[in-house]
């Protein structure tokens, strides 16, 4: 027999009433002689805690039976306390729950870490296709075309890759200062470029860095990252995989364009042209970028591309010295190619 | 059955809330949420925010009994996933379908889908805000008896969307009056059991101090002049010190410009504190359900502490301590919320709105709190 309090959910009163166990459940009695048998089936604990006892009735809204403490023991027992994590863990306990998730958790980056490169491959020319043209178009028809331009474009792509015929290296009038490599073998340089390159070496260094991201097929790779672990963390929402997905993001990308910085500087080689007019390049860039701060490699692991400084050593350091390099275009080549969509003069500096 | 009279006095000497709770019995809740949280790559926060609250309103007490909270961790999930659905065509348009538009030449086109998007987005904010707010109200009991309001709150959505904007047009002055405007116009729609929430907030004594924040950074710009001709003349001072060659300029440096960022920050946090601690006293004093009468109590001093509070608590912890400034704004919630009138518990029947299903996933969507 214990004391305890009932709110019958039909309104705020409290009900004085004393409560026992019996063999169908608990039983309520006050003392003008109402009583009501609760079937155990049909009470859910609420709050089991030093505060007392707090029970619910599935099948009466409102209804509250409130034991305070001390809880009788004969009471106590027949309802276990819960920790309350939610129905899965409480069942398999904290510890092995936080391990379970974590462990699911883990391969879930896992594969959205590594499928994407290992997968790339696999993904058909097709599909690639229809992806890029579903996402990147036709650049509204922009596309810049002359013969001598189109054929200087050509030969500093046979140049620096051997088996060209899948590439499709065009020059688009939009006006940012990019190249870009696309799915399916697609390069866009874009025109506003010209105006910031000095020499058809430099525009060979950045053209051997997107057919890079090409053959080690980091843009197909980049397309399943997106569809896979950016679309999971979208979906899912809140900080943590937000959080997630961009570190991981971000490793990807710093990854892919060291990557292909080394395969632009090995193509160069092959192709006898000298990177040094890339590191120029990167020179300038840092130049734009602003003054190298203190901070600037604590950055670095913050953003997609490697720091011009630091790409500028690279290439730097793989011109040799008693090397023989050639001129990637001739200068008519050169000119055509800068004009090929507007008029430009030979040389801006 | 008995039926015992009774009434409460609540304008005990006594607030009639009181907040009983503890940072060490919150403490086991908060860390096992953040470990399952992180486990989980975010998933369990529906069941981490659930659990949290059960132990929040556990603690609340309302004259003679505690306050439960009845919301699951599922049903909130299930909101969550319904609405990311239903939105889903939305944000795969902004992630993937703008860009493709616009490197087609259509940016225009793309514009336009987006503004219409975004715009739509804004109104589901206040149709969010609307029902978070009903949603913990159907899950919050007292004696039994829960909270409820109006379903829907689609008009109050195109309230929230037209207010908003109107509030910054005018040179943003009116803004004072569409905060108010639209907290009269949620709570008027929420009830508790068979009583409706009463509120008639206005913006008497809100526009001044609004006015300043508008002004801030005028004001700022004042305060600094002192500061750096004080700087100066410090490092004036400190140069003549040294032979007339200044001493450590790369200090002096640092220091004025800490002491420029420390000042900036606190003004501005001085001047939005005190609009919005006036707000809060307003909004709430004018509220009223049933018989009973609401009153805040924060002051602009009060607030300082809270936030100074939890950067100390932050930063003293290396971070780690924010998963206490949900218990911290609680608790501090509670602690100055008063009520005086009577409660009469025979009339206090149970709320006949249908209870909210969809479990605030919208705001949960968004990201946004109820009140």
């Amino acid at each position: 027999m214990a004391r305890a309090y009932l709110y019958d959910g039909a309104t705020a009163i409290r009900h004085k009433v004393r409560i026992e166990p019996d063999e169908e459940g608990l039983l309520l009695s006050q003392e003008d002689g109402w009583s009501d048998a609760v079937p155990l089936g049909r009470l859910a604990v609420s709050d089991h805690s030093g505060s007392g006892l707090s029970l619910v009735r599935s099948d009466v809204e409102g209804w509250r039976l409130r034991v305070p403490a001390p809880v009788p023991a004969e009471i106590d027992r027949l309802f276990p306390r819960r920790q309350g994590y939610g129905r899965w863990i409480d069942r398999i306990g904290l510890w092995r729950a936080a391990g379970a998730f974590g462990l699911i958790s883990a391969v879930v980056l896992a594969s959205g870490y590594f499928a994407p490169t290992l997968l790339a491959p696999l993904v058909p020319p097709s599909i690639e296709r229809a992806y890029g043209e579903a996402l990147v178009g036709d650049f509204g028809g922009k596309y810049c075309s002359s013969p001598a331009g189109d054929a200087a474009l050509r030969k500093l792509t046979a140049e620096l890759d051997s088996d060209p015929r899948d590439l499709n290296v065009r020059v688009v009038d939009v006006p940012v200062v990019n190249a870009a490599a696309l799915p399916a073998g697609n390069i866009v340089i874009f025109d506003k470029l010209f105006e910031e390159v000095d020499s058809p070496d430099q525009l060979a260094g950045i053209l051997a860095h997107e057919i890079a991201h090409v053959r080690r097929r980091h843009v197909t790779a980049a397309m399943l990252r997106e569809f896979g672990l950016g679309m999971f963390a979208t979906a899912l929402g809140g900080s943590t995989a937000g959080r997630v997905d961009g570190f991981v993001s971000l490793s990807f990308t710093r990854r892919a364009e060291a990557e292909a910085d080394q395969g632009a500087i090995d193509m160069l080689r092959r192709a006898r042209i000298s990177p040094a007019p890339t590191a120029a390049f990167f020179r300038k860039l840092k130049a734009v970028e602003g003054d190298e701060s203190r901070l600037a490699p604590a950055l670095a692991y913050l953003s997609s591309h490697p720091l011009s400084s630091a790409r500028e050593k690279k290439f730097e350091r793989a011109a040799l010295r008693n090397a023989s390099y050639r001129s990637a275009l001739t200068p008519r080549e050169w000119t055509a190619l800068r004009a090929i969509c507007s008029d430009r003069a030979p040389t801006d500096d | 059955m008995n039926i015992e009279r009774q009434g409460f006095d609540a304008a005990a000497p006594d607030s009639a809330f009181r907040f009983t709770g503890t940072w060490r019995e919150f403490a086991p809740i908060a860390f096992t949420n953040l470990l399952l949280t992180i486990v989980t790559l975010g998933i369990y926060r529906f069941w981490a925010r659930a659990r949290e609250r059960r132990y929040l309103w556990s603690r609340t007490e309302f004259i003679d009994d505690t306050l439960e909270w009845t919301g699951t961790g599922g049903e909130m999930f299930k909101g969550f996933v319904v609405v990311m659905a239903l939105l889903l065509p939305g944000i795969l348009f902004l992630r993937f379908g703008m860009q493709a538009m616009i490197l087609r030449g259509q940016a225009e086109m793309a514009g336009l889908i987006a503004a219409v998007l975004y715009i739509g987005f804004f109104y589901l904010m206040g149709v969010a805000r609307y029902r978070a707010l009903r949603y913990r109200l159907s899950r919050t009991y007292w004696h039994g008896i829960r909270g409820g309001g109006d379903p829907g709150g689609w008009g109050y959505g195109w309230s929230y969307l037209w207010k908003s904007v109107a509030g910054w047009f005018a040179l943003a002055l009116l803004v004072p009056w569409s905060m108010t405007q639209l907290w009269n116009e949620r709570w008027n729609r929420m009830s508790f059991g068979p009583h409706r929430f009463e509120s008639f907030a206005d913006t008497d004594g809100l526009i001044g101090r609004w006015i300043l924040i508008l002004l801030s950074p005028f004001l700022v710009m004042l305060a600094m002049i002192p500061v750096v001709v004080a700087l100066i003349f410090l490092g004036a001072l400190a140069g003549f010190a040294a032979g007339g060659s200044a001493a450590n300029p790369g200090l002096m440096t640092y220091v004025a410009v800490l002491a420029i960022v420390v000042a900036t920050y606190g003004l501005l946090a001085f001047i939005g504190v005190g609009y919005f601690a006036a707000y809060a006293r307003k909004v709430i004093d004018r509220l009223e359900l049933g018989d009973l009468r609401f009153a805040f109590t924060a002051g602009s001093k009060d607030w300082l502490k809270l936030f100074l509070g939890h950067v100390a608590v932050v930063v003293g912890t290396l971070g780690i301590g924010f998963v206490f400034l949900s218990y911290r704004n609680w608790s501090f919630f509670i602690r100055h919320l008063e009520a005086s009138g009577d409660v009469e518990l025979e009339s206090l029947t149970q709320s006949p709105d249908t209870s909210a299903t969809d479990a605030e996933g919208l705001a949960s969507a968004f990201d946004i709190g109820a009140i």
